[in-house]
């Protein structure tokens, strides 16, 4: 054993029994650093002859590259089963359960007004909204209902004072719009907005509900052209099979004034509990805008023609989910409002 | 109006289904409520009771009745049974309303072949009759099914058809659906040769029209049975001859009608005025009214004798002792009768068809068939001649109609002939000219009165379903607003940060909101309760309602949010939210309640959608916590609150913990900058560095962070507060804040030098600013 074994003897003995970095980085200054073992080897080249120094040099270096490579993997090693104790000191039971991501959810009457806003402005639509308090002259006299006519009757009104009230419908809203534009241009347009009558609150009565209403005026819009519009939208609120049967009704603001039915979803027109064994179920209100509107909005009726819709959200919601009580909108239960988010 | 099919086949003498007949008013008139039999009951036959016999410790009789030349033996309890009574026998297998069917039955040992049974039985309802017995039947010969197979079918009537409200006009209507002939009334008066005394005069336009005529001898009756089935099925009360027969010509052809006691009547000249304010008047129902300018009085010339059109008087009502009748046959002003019917409260069938009018020229003929059917029924004499004052007489009017407006329209191809012939289904004249059809329309159509009343005439008889499938033609861009789309992304937002939405209702009581707003709130006027009296002024005592709601059903972890008008001096779109609970969710870790400043996250987050930046400037609201509680002010304009509710405030709810938050984002849209501006991003690491402050307890954060902000220290691209420690070794009046701040440019990495000189230089500023001390 030469003195390159012996050293190299020592150096692993003490390798194996370091466990920190002080005691690495002690290792490596006794044994690499200036004054460590193995640069005291390179005292001894001075004592050798030419020819011995290469050789000796060469030694010299092999066994500086061991050294610092064991001493390297050695660090590693020490390091890795630092970090796996490290990791098993974090284990986990990973069969506990996650954190909740808790969603909230829009409001069904919300939802359903903007389906039907996408589709019509998928149409070639636009959205427009009015305020919610009017003038008695925008929510009656302009859609042709003067003071005493008998169609007031038909929707008891919240009044603030004798010319302003809640409006019963987003009708003004249409009235604005074709004010707006001076009765010169085309017009295409939903109004959807909170309405308000002076209905006790039960089951299927609300004193305050959503409504939806259109209204396209060009020269030549036609009760076809309605017929389509609502086909449409009966078609994406109840499914693509759905017809549509339009039958005779009034509204002051429109003639011909019809009503809507959609043919049951439920039983697909045999007859059911549902569409009171009919095959039909009523859906909404709409005409032909009446002349007089048209004129009071500043359209010349000879030039253009119109027709109109209005539907209730409320009454959507309940025909198409089966929700019994009106009233389940307006109490904002949670747990109510998370059944319709899909 | 109920329609009674045998009624209808007075003048429809073609077989009409009824369920078939609902169906085409429904398609092609006016909705159908419902189809149902007069009497729901079947197996129904009549009987004569031949002989009564009481049975012992019963008190039930043994009857013998006679059943289509049978006879059989019923045990009867009604107290009324009698021989030679004609009856209803709900015979064995006879069903009766209510699920009842008719077995064999022994009773008091005697085997009972049938029921006689009374009108409630047969379902009838005691509104029209007052009989506790069983029903005897009047006429058994003039019907052989005694009016018991009538089927009624029920129209809803929408107010611009009123010439629906008589039996005549449905039959028009049904001949022009269904193609059929229709054959109208004709009436043959036969009068004496006395002359009818009576004359008429009216000082008021409000009278259009007045007959009259006279009936003398006459026996006020019991009606026939028919009658009263009639009257009935249209949902009228029989009550005598006479007032059976005005009410049944009222229900034939639409007139209203009067029948005075004419010697009653203290001349024989009738006047009708109008009355004069602060006077009254007896109605028939003994109630003394109080009169206004502009009510019809009916008078003998001296003394009111009928409120005309709305109801007669007491002093002249026809009795059972009543001999001579003055008929009234009137048309009075449609508006008039309206208000004086509503103000009184006294709306009747006939006030009801004033007032939304009626065929002005049918008052002779239903004058006529009256006193006609009156002989009929009570006898008497009906004296010569009409007495009448004429205002206004009736005249048809025309109306013009294009071929080419009638197509534009319904979007239809229709000729001038089969517009003709639509209109012609309706019994209008048309006559075609060179342009176009000229319409007559007579005064029974008063709903009829430009080309687009006859547009839907057309439409509606030619069929709607009948009409093309197509979409409108018009090119129009389709698009929501940007601040339709802002409002769908914040609720989106809100929702994934797991807030539900709510709506509300719009009125509210006042007191609710108080501490929360200070506004005068607006009123309705009329309000159905005193809880929903006044516009909202505040989203939150709402939302409150609903946490309260959820807090009593164990649901304390709730988020909600609403986005609604408020009603101020303008209307202000504004979002409340409001929260409880925690904000962490997990079922075994420790939950972090929420606080302050998780609203506050939300509300930045949301002004970050408008591109704002706010001021949260600590304040003072009643009904808020007075030190968590903060104004939100953009550009010195107040945006909305937010903070925790008053303790107090919540326990009315039975609440607490409670954080909720105001934005008016009507405002907020108004000073959004959506202008987006792009700058490369930077490829220079950002130099940050820390600064402890001591700052006195009372300038809040906020402040010293919006000085650092606006220092003009160059460079500076942010600052953050990461800590805040009070206490020891604090003084009591100090606190210390962690800041970090970060620089950046673009063109240059930044020495330490550098931003040592800039950190002197902000440094410098906050204490000249707050007076700032740097912690060692
Ligand atoms: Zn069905």
């Amino acid at each position: 054993m030469d003195a390159f074994d012996t050293l190299k003897h020592a150096f692993h003995a003490r390798l194996k029994t370091s466990q920190t970095d002080q005691e690495l980085a002690q290792l490596k200054a006794d044994y690499l650093g200036k004054k460590g073992e193995v640069t005291q080897l390179m005292q001894v080249m001075k004592d050798l002859s030419e020819s011995e120094r290469p050789v000796y040099g060469q030694r010299v270096n092999a066994l500086k590259k061991e050294l610092s490579e064991a001493l390297n993997a050695h660090k590693k090693a020490l390091e890795k089963a630092l970090l796996e104790a490290q990791l098993a000191a974090e284990k986990i039971d990973v069969t506990l359960p996650g954190d909740r991501v808790q969603l909230g959810a829009r409001h069904i009457l919300s939802s359903i007004v903007e389906s039907i806003e996408d589709l019509f402005v998928g149409l070639g639509y636009q959205v427009k909204e009015g305020p919610e308090i009017e003038s008695d002259e925008f929510n009656f006299e302009k859609l042709n209902l003067p003071k005493h006519h008998p169609a007031r009757d038909m929707q008891d009104s919240f009044y603030i004072d004798p010319n302003t009230l809640l409006r019963t419908h987003t009708s003004p809203v249409q009235v604005r719009t074709m004010l707006e534009v001076g009765g010169q241009k085309p017009v295409k347009i939903i109004c959807p907005g909170k309405v308000y009558r002076r209905d006790d609150d039960d089951a299927t009565h609300s004193h305050q509900f959503m409504q939806i209403e259109g209204l396209v005026v060009d020269h030549h819009t036609s009760m076809a052209d309605l017929k389509g519009t609502l086909l449409k939208m009966a078609q994406t609120m109840f499914g693509a099979d759905r017809t549509i049967r339009l039958r005779p009704s009034y509204f002051p603001f429109t003639e011909p004034s019809v009503e809507v039915d959609v043919s049951c979803y439920n039983c697909d027109g045999a007859g059911c509990s549902i569409c009171k064994h009919t095959g039909y179920i009523e859906i909404l209100g709409a005409g032909m805008v009446h002349d007089n509107v048209l004129k009071m909005s500043g359209y010349d009726p000879k030039e253009y023609q119109g027709f109109a819709f209005g539907i209730g959200v409320e009454r959507i919601a309940m025909l198409k989910y089966g929700i019994e009580d009106i009233r389940h909108f307006y109490t904002n239960d949670m747990r109510f409002l998370r059944m319709f988010n899909q | 109006m109920n329609v009674s099919m045998k009624w209808l086949s007075d003048y429809i003498q073609s077989h009409i289904d009824p369920n078939d007949l609902a169906e085409k008013i429904s398609l092609h008139a006016q909705e159908v409520a419902d189809v149902r039999p007069l009497y729901a009951a079947e197996g129904l036959v009549l009987g004569r009771v031949e002989s009564t016999e009481a049975i012992p410790d019963s008190k039930n009789k043994r009857c013998v009745v006679t059943v289509n030349g049978t006879q059989r033996t019923i045990v009867c309890g009604a107290p009324n049974v009698a021989p030679g009574q004609d009856v209803i026998v709900a015979d064995i297998g006879a069903t009766l309303p209510g699920d009842v069917t008719i077995q064999k039955a022994t009773i008091n040992g005697i085997e009972s072949a049938g029921m006689i049974v009374s009108l409630s039985e047969l379902g009838i309802d005691k509104k029209y009759h007052q009989e506790s017995g069983i029903h005897v039947v009047n006429d058994p010969h003039h019907d052989a099914s005694f009016g018991l197979d009538d089927t009624v079918v029920e129209i809803e009537l929408t107010p611009n058809r009123m010439d629906l409200m008589s039996m005549l006009g449905v039959a028009y209507e049904v001949s022009a659906i269904y193609e059929v002939p229709l054959t109208l009334p004709e009436v043959t008066v036969k009068e004496v040769a006395k002359v009818n005394p009576y004359t008429i005069t009216s000082d008021t336009p409000k009278c259009m029209a007045y007959y009259g005529r006279v009936i003398e001898n006459v026996t006020v009756k019991d009606s026939p049975e028919w009658l009263k089935n009639r009257l009935i099925a249209a949902g009228i009360r029989p009550i005598n001859t006479i007032v059976d027969v005005t009410n049944y010509i009222m229900i034939d052809l639409g007139q209203p009608l009067h029948a005075f006691d004419s010697d009653t009547i203290g001349t024989q000249a009738i006047r009708v005025k109008t009355a004069e304010t602060d006077t009254t008047f007896q109605t028939l129902d003994g109630q003394t009214r109080a009169l206004k300018s502009g009510d019809i009085l009916i008078t003998d010339g001296k003394r009111p004798i009928a409120l005309g059109g709305v109801m007669g008087g007491l002093d002249t009502e026809v009795t059972q002792s009543t001999t001579t009748i003055f008929l009234e046959s009137a048309i009075f002003e449609d508006r008039q009768i309206g208000q004086t019917s509503r103000r009184l409260d006294l709306r009747s069938e006939a006030s009801l068809r004033y007032e939304r009018g009626i065929a002005h020229d049918r008052a002779i003929l239903a004058l006529n068939k009256a006193v006609t059917m009156i002989q009929a029924l009570s006898g008497g004499e009906i004296l010569k001649g009409i007495a009448e004052h004429v205002q206004t007489p009736p005249t048809p009017w025309t109306v013009s109609l294009q071929t080419s407006r009638v197509n534009q329209l319904l979007g239809t191809t229709l000729s001038d002939a089969e517009i003709k012939a639509l209109l012609e289904r309706l019994q209008l004249t048309v006559k075609p000219t060179k342009e176009t059809l000229e319409v007559t329309i007579p005064p029974r159509r008063l709903d009829l009165h430009t080309d687009q009343d006859l547009i839907e005439e057309v439409g509606r008889l030619y069929g709607y379903n009948h009409l093309d499938i197509r979409l409108p033609s018009t090119q129009t861009q389709g698009y929501l607003t940007d601040h339709q789309k802002r409002r769908r992304a914040i609720k989106s937002h809100l929702e994934g940060l797991g807030f539900f939405e709510s709506i509300t209702y719009s009125l509210t009581h006042p007191d609710l909101e108080r501490g929360f707003v200070s506004r005068e709130p607006t009123a309705v006027l009329r309000p159905l309760s005193t809880d929903q009296q006044t516009l909202k002024q505040t989203v939150v005592p709402g939302l409150l309602e609903v946490l309260s709601y959820h807090h009593a059903r164990q649901m304390d972890d709730a988020k909600i949010y609403e986005l609604r008008t408020l009603y101020w001096e303008e209307e202000i779109e504004t979002l409340g939210i409001a929260m409880s609970g925690t904000s962490t969710h997990s079922s075994w870790k420790p939950p972090v309640p929420v606080d302050f400043y998780s609203i506050k996250g939300l509300v930045q987050h949301v002004l970050a959608m408008f591109n704002v930046s706010a001021e949260f400037v600590a304040s003072r609201l009643e009904a808020m916590h007075p030190h968590q509680t903060a104004e939100i002010r953009i550009a010195g304009q107040v945006c909305g609150f937010v903070g925790k509710v008053h303790p107090e405030t919540a326990s009315q709810y039975d609440l607490k913990d409670i954080y909720v938050a105001e934005l008016y984002i009507t405002r907020l849209a108004a000073m959004s900058d959506r202008h987006i501006t792009y700058t490369p991003v930077t490829k220079m690491q950002s130099v940050r560095r820390d600064l402890a402050l001591l700052v006195d307890k009372t300038i809040p954060a906020g402040v010293v962070l919006s000085t650092i902000k606006s220092s003009n220290v160059p460079y500076l691209v942010d600052a953050e507060i990461f800590d805040v420690y009070t206490g020891s070794p604090l003084l009591d009046s100090e606190k210390s804040l962690a800041i970090r701040v970060a620089f950046n440019d673009a063109n240059q990495t930044f020495k330490t030098e550098d931003i040592d000189a800039l950190m002197d230089q902000l440094l410098t500023h906050l204490k000249n600013e707050h007076a700032v001390k740097l912690r060692t």
